[in-house]
């Protein structure tokens, strides 16, 4: 198996400004994020609202810059890429965007939307163009007719299979796909999801798939990496992460996920508090605070994201909870 | 025009649903044309326009010429007027009809050029501003706002006062005075639009900035445009008349519609018509205009078209 993308100590700060004469407060969205990805594999990446799931999103598909690290796409080094392998980078990394209403362009017809990457990026004929249109509007299920209407006459789940449509017409290596499910009605979640399996089969695709919904992630996935506050706080093959989460954090993010049948003798973890303020983190383990198991070495020191395993895990009692 | 609504249904009956897309052209008509208004509105103006075109052969008298014998003469439904006049003379004894007809090539003359003149420079600053907000948008917006601290009709005194009276600086004048609305009405929706998912979108897909600006967001931000040039299209007849008022703007034997409601104003109480009939003219216009445009409007929405 190739490896297509590659994270090495991804980092995205930002600049904040507090005001007139206080100078500027940095936050760490991405601080230190690492992993690779495999052809035809899905990474999911998942973690509570403002762990950093959107800027990897948009790190990884080269909207912005990271501050620092290092990033590879199909064994190209973004950083310092010249105008010809930025263009081929661009066509490598595409992305399906979380609310299906806003990611179609409301005055373009279905079909030029689909065709505008094959039009700004081959130098296919219009009527080469057209037959690709229909061949992939065939794959996602819309039918031939489709293809002059406007997005407004579409339904959410339609517009999705759209919108991935879109982003699979130059056949990417990497699909970045930021909370494709989370607008869409339960119904239709399951009929999208199997959609992007189908696709990702057909292309070999590598997915990074960025999800709170943790049943989701349980379907899709192949590896899974938990975040928390711009760090990556557990990553390893699904299987054994929702078998046994070695991460107190991971933990309670499984036990919060609602079951029809809870077991009883699983107990409910509850985490206080609420995410750190990003631009003031706590010292030592970002989730020392929160943690029913922290101690005082928690609160100095940062701990390593390191092998666990079959795993990585940042926290010092990893191997307590094997 | 034939029924267009069983027209669209018969055609949509017989089409090919599945390659091709109706013709743009085809497509923006049926749109167009159901709303009656617009129909309306266009008939009023293609009128107009041929009037303005065709103005020597369609006018009765030569506009200049003045009869002395038949001053203030009222329109023929009134009691003393004649069917030489039809809509009466002025105070010099003008045929108020004849005037009206060749008034209208300046003022769809001024109205047009002015409205093109400041549409697109303000399009194309607005977009510029609200695609680099960092650097280019602040100083184009200042640029706006010390031209909006300004009373408009005195800044195109000014203008005209620096250029030199005449048709053409006139144009210039009330174009530039009304640039500062288009660039922000432009830039408010660019910076809205910009926000939006299928920017990115193209961006990832590859969109030049140019392919951006005009193919992506442009169209988005149509709607408020369009209102906004209907409107000071028949802003711009009355200034271009206060200017000629001022003795700045078209000078006074060439007929213009604004002129001469300026110009007749005194007559009100004895001759009504003389002051009423360019009135009537600039608002049946201006109607006809502000219908058109909220039917081009409607027509280049998708979401108020019925289904393909």
């Amino acid at each position: 198996m190739t490896v297509v993308l590659s994270a090495r100590e991804l980092t995205r700060h930002y600049e904040v400004s507090r005001g007139l004469f206080k100078g500027h407060a940095l936050v760490r969205a991405l601080n230190g994020v690492s992993f690779e990805l495999e052809a035809g594999k899905t990474l999911a990446v998942v973690g509570e609202s403002g762990c950093g799931k959107s800027t990897l999103a948009r790190a990884l598909t080269l909207i912005e810059e990271p501050s620092s690290g290092s990033l590879q796409i199909a064994g190209t080094e973004v950083k310092g890429a010249d105008k010809a392998q930025r263009k081929q980078l661009r066509r490598d990394v595409q992305m399906v965007f979380q609310s299906p209403y806003a990611s179609l362009n409301p005055r373009q017809k279905i079909g030029d939307q689909l065709a505008e990457p094959l039009l700004i990026n081959t130098s296919l004929s219009k009527a080469e163009r057209r037959d690709k249109v229909q061949k992939m509007m065939q794959q996602v299920g819309l039918r031939p007719e489709h293809y002059q209407r406007y997005p407004h006459m579409f339904s959410g789940g339609q517009r999705q299979r759209i919108a991935l449509a879109r982003a699979m017409m130059l056949q990417p290596k990497v699909l970045v796909a930021d909370e494709p499910t989370s607008a869409l009605d339960v119904s239709i979640q399951a009929q999208v999801l199997n959609l992007f399996m189908d696709l990702q089969k057909e292309f070999n695709t590598a997915y990074v798939f960025i999800s709170h919904n943790l049943a989701v992630v349980r379907h899709v996935a192949d590896q899974v990496l938990v975040m928390y506050l711009g760090r990556p706080a557990e990553m390893g093959p699904k299987e054994d992460i929702y078998e046994k989460p070695l991460h107190p954090y991971t933990q309670a993010l499984l036990s919060a996920t609602p079951a029809i049948h809870p077991d009883p003798l699983k107990p409910k973890i509850r985490i206080a508090g609420e995410l750190p303020n990003p631009l003031n983190p706590p010292d030592g383990c970002a989730f020392h605070k929160r943690c029913p198991y922290a101690t005082e070495r928690c609160g100095k020191e940062i701990p390593a994201f390191r092998q666990v395993g079959t795993r990585q895990v940042a926290c010092h009692y990893a191997e307590q909870f094997l | 025009m034939t029924n267009p609504t069983s027209n669209a249904v018969t055609q949509a009956a017989t089409a090919d649903h599945s390659q091709l897309y109706p013709s743009p052209y085809k497509e923006f008509w049926q749109a167009f044309s159901r709303n009656k208004g617009a129909v309306a509105g266009l008939a009023f103006m293609c009128l107009i326009v041929f009037c303005a075109l065709f103005a020597p052969w369609v006018a009765p008298h030569n506009p200049s010429e003045q009869y002395r014998d038949f001053l203030l003469t009222p329109p023929v439904w009134l009691e003393g007027g004649t069917w030489q006049f039809i809509l009466g003379t002025d105070e010099l004894g003008r045929d108020l009809l004849s005037r009206l007809i060749q008034g209208a090539r300046l003022s769809l003359l001024i109205g047009l050029s002015s409205v093109v003149m400041s549409l697109i420079p303000g399009i194309l600053l607005g977009l510029f501003a609200g695609f680099f907000p960092r650097l280019l948008g602040p100083s184009i917006m200042r640029l706006m706002d010390v031209m909006l601290a300004l009373p408009s009709l005195l800044l195109a005194v000014a203008i005209v006062a620096i250029l030199g009276p005449g048709l053409i600086n006139t144009v210039i004048a009330i174009a530039v005075v009304s640039l500062p609305s288009y660039v922000r009405l432009t830039r408010a929706a660019v910076m809205g639009e910009l926000n939006r998912d299928y920017v990115t979108a193209a961006r990832l897909a590859g969109a030049s900035l140019p392919r951006l600006m005009f193919v992506t967001v442009l169209p988005n931000c149509m709607a408020p445009l369009i209102v906004q040039a209907t409107l000071s299209f028949s802003s711009a007849i009355l200034d271009a008349a206060a200017l000629g008022f001022l003795g700045l703007g078209v000078q006074p034997p060439t007929p213009e519609w604004g002129t001469m409601l300026a110009s007749a104003r005194d007559y009100i109480e004895r001759a009504w018509w003389v002051v009423s009939l360019p009135g009537l003219t600039i608002l049946l216009s201006v109607l006809a205009i502000n219908l058109m445009g909220d039917g081009l409007r409607d027509a280049l929405d998708p979401k108020l078209k019925n289904a393909a």
